[in-house]
């Protein structure tokens, strides 16, 4: 099994996956517990909009954090300012994530390699500059307190508040699954060929007709638009936004995340947010040692697996089934 | 008659004048060689005609229209794909899949239809899928189909480019410098191949430097040098030319 194409061979498996995914928050009750899932599946769906242009297209966006805060301030303002529910605001963020994608991607895109990846990190740098500077519109370093819950109106006329972590564990894993099918889907079209295609080689992938800006700016603005929806749920989850969302500390997690659990495949950055955020609770026990351990098995994670979780995955599951393809 | 025409083609990089007012035509169904010393501006003029660079003077017209400011994949859409000099694949796909991305500018149905895996774009998917396992038979690379490209041995990764090329539907290929690095009985086997592929209706342009290659299949030739055409003919005729042997054949050429 290759890890660098094909993002989905094994279809059995999603039945599978969806079933543990359901089952996990009531075997885990109790609200921190879901609270760290929730937060694991936010990361999940932030890890799976970085690998669309990191793993799938290649090109390292360093910038791509601002996306989630962008989305994150997009529907705090349209909630507190125009009353807008989060079911609006969602989308809403999506849409404004993907317009300053086209800006910030139009000249970055022309760019290769580091320079890319450097070009997107000055933007989003000018991004929270703005946030943490333009005082009547985001209260700078403050953040704005108070977002509103979403809620939905039932038929007897009560509403129904996502203020507990099941509840938000549900709507998360419904947006998650949303965000993943609709990737997997567009992967496995001719359009996750062009993106093999520029990973692999770009001047090539030009050279036999692939309009290889269109499809880069396509997979840089999928990204921004899952990342603004993941913007968008943090900030009803939390009920805060803060310039910290495009900070030092997010932007290290979502990268570790992808890479640790597999560039380039569906399950990866699912597989790392999901480790990404429950070991280091794992590793309460060891008292003040945790976060060397967490570093220890980083690193090794990193020179033992270097396709990821999903690799390892990937591996072992060819090993039971004993076919010689791996 | 003739599918690609250069008039007065010109190319400076700051004070170097790399090419300099080339005119050089291409018969359809031919195989034209272009022939010349090492910086002689082969590899510029093939940059330009594929619209990797822009020409700073002169037109380039392929199958009736101009093409000079046109983008590469604009250019391989119109049916012009070229190789390059250093091998190029994609490494770590398979020689099938390699084939197959070749595949990609022919596939007509809407992107949608392919978000949604429409039958239709699904049956495009599978006849563009039997083209390329056709193209990999052709080449005889068919037991290798399912090998990453970065395993393949050098002489395969050769035919795999061309491959990859032909995969696209060309009318014109631009091949650079094809037989490079090919052993005698290699380069005797991309000779046969490069015939078939002209038998097959696609036009050829290849620079090259092994001139068994160039002299046995090739209908006309074009030597620049400097920037400058200065022969332009059949084989037989280039290779007495006085200027060309002086410049670039030497003067014990044997064939």
């Amino acid at each position: 099994m290759k890890w660098a194409h094909v993002p989905l061979r094994s279809r059995w498996a999603w039945p599978f996956y969806g079933l543990a995914l359901l089952a996990l928050p009531l075997v885990f009750p109790g609200e921190y517990p879901r609270h760290l899932l929730v937060l694991s599946l936010m990361f999940a769906m932030l890890a799976t909009g970085l690998n669309v242009t990191m793993g799938f297209i290649g090109y390292l966006p360093f910038g791509y954090l601002i996306f989630f805060a962008i989305g994150a301030y997009t529907s705090t303002l349209l909630a507190l300012h125009a009353g807008l529910s989060f079911w609006l605001g969602l989308p809403c963020a999506g849409i404004v994530s993907a317009l300053f994608a086209v800006g910030i991607g139009g000249p970055s895109l022309r760019l290769r390699g580091p320079y890319f990846a450097i070009s997107t990190l000055a933007f989003a740098e000018i991004g929270v500059l703005v946030l943490n500077n333009w005082m009547d519109l985001t209260r700078g370093p403050m953040g704005i307190p108070g977002v509103p819950r979403p809620f939905i109106l039932l038929p007897g006329g009560g509403t129904f508040v996502f203020d507990a972590g099941l509840s938000w564990y549900y709507l998360m894993l419904g947006i998650l699954g949303v965000t993943l099918l609709g990737v997997h889907r567009l992967l496995t079209s001719r359009v996750g060929d062009a993106f093999a295609a520029i990973r692999e080689n770009e001047d090539l992938a030009e050279a036999v007709g692939i309009p290889t800006f269109r499809y880069k700016m396509l997979g840089f603005v999928l990204s921004a638009i899952i990342a603004g929806c993941a913007g968008s749920a943090y900030a009803h989850y939390f009920t805060i936004v803060s310039p910290e969302l495009a900070g030092f500390y997010f932007v290290i997690t979502t990268f570790t995340m992808v890479i640790i659990g597999g560039q380039a495949t569906l399950a990866g950055p699912v597989l790392g947010a999901v480790a990404f955020t429950l070991l280091p609770e794992l590793l309460r026990a060891a008292k003040i040692w945790r976060m060397v351990i967490f570093g220890a098995l980083m690193l090794a994670g990193i020179v033992f697996m270097p396709r990821g979780l999903r690799g390892l995955a990937a591996d072992a599951a060819a090993r039971v089934r004993g076919s010689g393809r791996a | 008659m003739s599918i690609l025409e250069l008039s007065g083609v010109a190319k400076s990089f700051g004070g170097l004048r790399a090419v300099d007012g080339v005119h050089l035509s291409v018969v359809e169904g031919s195989i034209t060689g272009l022939i010349g010393p090492n910086g002689s501006g082969k590899t510029t003029l093939f940059n330009l005609i594929t619209g990797v660079q822009r020409p700073s003077a002169g037109t380039i017209r392929f199958a009736e229209r101009d093409i000079q400011r046109l983008p590469t994949h604009r250019i391989a859409q119109l049916g012009l794909v070229r190789t390059y000099q250093k091998t190029t694949v994609f490494p770590l796909l398979t020689a099938r899949e390699n084939v197959q991305i070749g595949t990609f500018l022919r596939a007509r149905a809407h992107f949608l239809a392919g978000l949604l895996h429409l039958p239709a774009e699904r049956r495009e998917r599978a006849a563009l899928a039997r083209d390329a396992a056709e193209i990999l038979e052709f080449l005889g690379m068919g037991e290798s189909a399912d090998t990453p490209a970065h395993n393949l041995p050098y002489g395969m990764l050769r035919h795999l480019e061309i491959g990859i090329a032909l995969a696209a539907g060309p009318r014109l290929l631009l091949l650079d410098e094809p037989a490079a690095g090919l052993n005698p009985e290699e380069t005797q086997a991309l000779m046969r191949t490069l015939q078939q592929i002209r038998d097959r209706g696609v036009t050829m342009l290849l620079v090259e430097h092994d001139m068994r290659l160039v002299m046995g299949i090739c209908d006309r030739i074009t030597v620049i040098n400097q920037g400058v055409v200065i022969a332009e003919g059949a084989p037989g005729q280039v290779s007495r030319d006085p200027d060309v042997i002086r410049v670039y054949l030497g003067e014990d050429l044997e064939l």
